[in-house]
């Protein structure tokens, strides 16, 4: 069976709002805020469209308008749809730029640092002075 | 049914074309022996991991999830864990479970080979690390491994090729801390190359090392060992599981049986010595699985032992999290640094042996909401979401604790004859479960490790005594020795039952050391092949008439 984004596009709004509310005091928008139902959850289907039917199936579980305590309706799909939800809908918040800026994350980069020699040797030399911490026994390299 | 007539007869064949089978073709391969390769998977694709952009952390389980469970690629086998409290994690593939190890890399250390004589429980091994040392230092620069060298946890002599990664603002909080406790710490020694060697590029530490390392620097055999080995004219069959090693009416190894998952189509290869390569799990089940009038137990298996003593060095974690922001998101992925200080017996606790602590990046904003390190994720959606991102993104740090894993005949892998896989042969079974003394391990290491979070500067710690899908590493599970009643191989790995059969991969460990175990499982696989070759005119191979049809 295959599912259209569009068709759910109301529960979407509220399951990802419930998971991830705006947070004044951080800044943070919340997932609709952020684009989630429209601009960054298809790029996050297609980039998992291997969870997408499961996301679809749960959320078909699920009334089409915001229940009382959307949370309890949540986690009451059981502890495998509602990895698949989360995961999705944080996945894609995750997906936008300015979010990631604001948290100081640059993705993953490629580093091309050199390591500072001096200080890797003060640091383990005060390691080496406090002496091993290996059980000699009768068979090691020193004693055979 | 075997439709071939006359397949070349091969010197040497190998089952599994990880770093145990990669190690043995191409040493063997280099002394001008005929080595062909059967392996049940194909080579990885890293072009499906999205390493450098923000979908990283969105699909990076997709294709390279550990767990074969989960991922459920054709290659792949069922894993009954229902009676386990560890499930295995491995790759099925050309370059093994090293296409996603976190490549941490260790030697074992010299009580580790002694546990019978120190702690008078458990086994000695038949070798010391005197006898492996020489091997270990072979194996770490054909992988590359960087580090830095002069550990105290280890006798003298354990240099390490390549150099060190920079110590990040992370390791510094720990080196500090570790110095205010008069505990032992080190920096990270991973197999992951931080210059150009062997065939690798240096590592740009985007920190996809386990999920598949796309820039080519992590040590995985796929990269390190198999274009010397195909130059070399090691045959290399992809696709092909193996069914069962065959034996003569003399009770010698004469090949093995193995199905074309492409074509469907069964073959018999024959060699003169086979040499299984297929890790703690695998092993024991092609073992039990070529069972037969002669040996209805299972192959080699006359001292009841294949598939018993099953261990997985069980593994907690401890988190903190900081007031500062610090880099914690980038690789290696590997360990950035580590400690021994409680990896030996210590007089004071009620438990035997120790742990190995690894300080591990922490990935990105995406993690920081997952499950691990942080044992579960109930409790981070809705008010507290942006609290809980802000608490641990860039600000946390997590040692994981790797429990040294004692034997125990109720620990292990059967047949599981109720489900096969789809070429038919059986899946199997494992029965684990958590000794007390791996339990009170555990509850003492993670107060430790407690204490160093906060001695860091941590001002929330929390941890999990054992993680579920942490088996990383399967050993024990046909286990050496010199008594052929208590062993199922001897010191080189051969069978004490088949003189033409070895056995060349973790399940051969008598005992598991607290620490991650390529290198040991790979110096004992190099040290294995020089035997071979040292021994090979006076090898016994098959003479029986099924080995003669086909040209032995
Ligand atoms: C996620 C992960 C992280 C890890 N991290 C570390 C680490 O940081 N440091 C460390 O030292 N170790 C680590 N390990 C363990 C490490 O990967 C193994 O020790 C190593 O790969 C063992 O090599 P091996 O060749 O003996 O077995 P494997 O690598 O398991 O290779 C066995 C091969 O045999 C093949 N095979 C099995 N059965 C059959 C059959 N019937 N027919 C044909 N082929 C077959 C398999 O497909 C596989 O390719 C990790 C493992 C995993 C999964
Ligand atoms: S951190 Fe280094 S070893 Fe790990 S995936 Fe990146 S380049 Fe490869």
């Amino acid at each position: 069976m295959t599912y259209n984004i569009d068709d759910f596009q109301t529960r979407i709004a509220w399951v990802a709002d419930a998971l991830i509310p705006s947070d004044a005091k951080s800044g943070m928008p919340s997932a609709t805020e952020a684009g989630v139902p429209e601009r960054l959850l298809p790029r996050a289907l297609k980039e998992r469209d291997d969870l997408a039917p499961s996301f679809f199936r749960a959320l078909s579980r699920l009334p089409e308008t915001q229940p009382e305590d959307p949370m309890d309706a949540i986690c009451a799909l059981g502890a495998d749809d509602f990895h698949t939800i989360s995961f999705l809908i944080a996945g894609a918040y995750f997906l936008d730029e300015e979010i990631n800026r604001k948290l100081r994350y640059p993705g993953q980069e490629a580093l091309h640092e050199t390591p500072d020699y001096d200080e890797i040797m003060e640091t383990i030399e005060r390691v080496q002075s406090r002496g091993p911490v290996y059980v000699d026994v009768p068979d090691s390299p020193e004693s055979v | 049914m075997t439709n071939e007539s006359r397949p070349t007869v091969y010197d040497v064949v190998i089952v599994g074309a990880g770093p145990s089978g990669a190690v043995a073709a191409k040493r063997l391969a280099e002394e001008g022996m005929s080595v062909i390769c059967l392996e049940q998977g194909g080579y990885p694709d890293y072009t499906k991991l999205r390493h450098s952009g923000l979908e990283f952390e969105l699909t990076k389980q997709q294709y390279f999830a550990a767990n074969p469970n989960r991922r459920r690629a054709p290659a792949d086998y069922p894993i009954n864990v229902s009676d386990s409290d560890i499930e295995p994690l491995m790759w099925n593939g050309v370059g093994g479970s090293s296409v996603l190890y976190a490549a941490a890399w260790h030697r074992l250390k010299p009580s580790d080979f002694r546990v019978r004589t120190v702690d008078g429980i458990a086994d000695d091994w038949p070798l010391n690390y005197a006898e492996l040392e020489p091997f270990y230092a072979r194996v770490e620069n054909d992988f590359a491994v960087s580090g830095v060298g002069g550990d105290p946890a280890y006798p003298p002599g354990f240099d390490i090729p390549l150099p060190p990664f920079p110590l990040g603002a992370m390791e510094r909080k720990f080196a500090t801390a570790h110095d205010r406790l008069g505990w032992h710490w080190w920096p990270g020694s991973n197999s992951i190359a931080t210059v150009k060697h062997n065939g690798l590029l240096p590592c740009v530490r985007r920190g996809a090392c386990v999920w598949g390392c796309f820039d080519g620097a992590k040590a995985s055999v796929d990269r390190t060992h198999w274009p010397t080995c195909l130059k070399l004219g090691v045959k290399l069959v992809q696709n092909a599981r193996v069914l069962r090693v065959e034996t003569g009416s003399d009770g010698l190894a004469t090949g093995v049986t193995y199905v074309d998952r492409e074509t469907g189509l069964t073959h018999f290869q024959p060699g003169r010595i086979v040499i299984v390569s297929a890790n703690g799990l695998g092993t024991p089940r092609l073992l039990l699985n070529s069972a037969s009038n002669d040996h209805p137990n299972g192959l080699a298996n006359s001292s009841g032992l294949v598939g018993k003593r099953l261990m997985m060095h069980p593994y907690g974690t401890v988190s903190g999290l900081f007031d500062d922001f610090f880099e914690n998101w980038q690789g290696p992925y590997g360990q950035r640094a580590y400690s021994l200080e409680f990896a030996e017996t210590r007089k004071e606790t009620n438990f035997y042996r120790g742990a190995k602590w690894q300080l591990m990046g922490m990935g990105g904003p995406l993690a920081s909401v997952g499950t691990w390190p942080w044992g579960s994720n109930g409790d981070v959606w809705g008010e507290n979401f942006h609290a809980t991102v802000q608490k641990r993104f860039g600000r946390s740090a997590y040692w994981g604790i790797m429990a040294e894993d004692l034997p125990s005949e109720d620990n292990m892998v059967s047949l599981d004859p109720a489900v096969t896989d789809a070429e038919g042969m059986s899946a199997v079974k494992i029965t684990y479960k958590a000794s007390q003394n791996t339990m009170d391990l555990l509850d003492f290491n993670l107060a430790r490790a407690a204490e160093s979070m906060k001695e860091a500067g941590a001002y929330e710690v929390s941890g999990t005594p054992l993680m579920r899908e942490t088996g990383w590493h399967i050993l024990g599970t046909v286990r050496m020795g010199n008594d052929p009643r208590t062993s199922v191989v001897d010191s080189f790995g051969r069978s004490h039952d088949v003189s033409n059969l070895f056995i060349m991969d973790g399940s051969v460990m008598p005992t598991s050391g607290a620490v991650n175990p390529t290198g040991t499982v790979t110096a004992l696989a190099l040290r294995n092949s020089e035997a071979i070759i040292e021994n090979r005119r006076l090898q016994p191979v098959s003479t029986a008439a099924e080995a003669l049809k086909v040209g032995l």
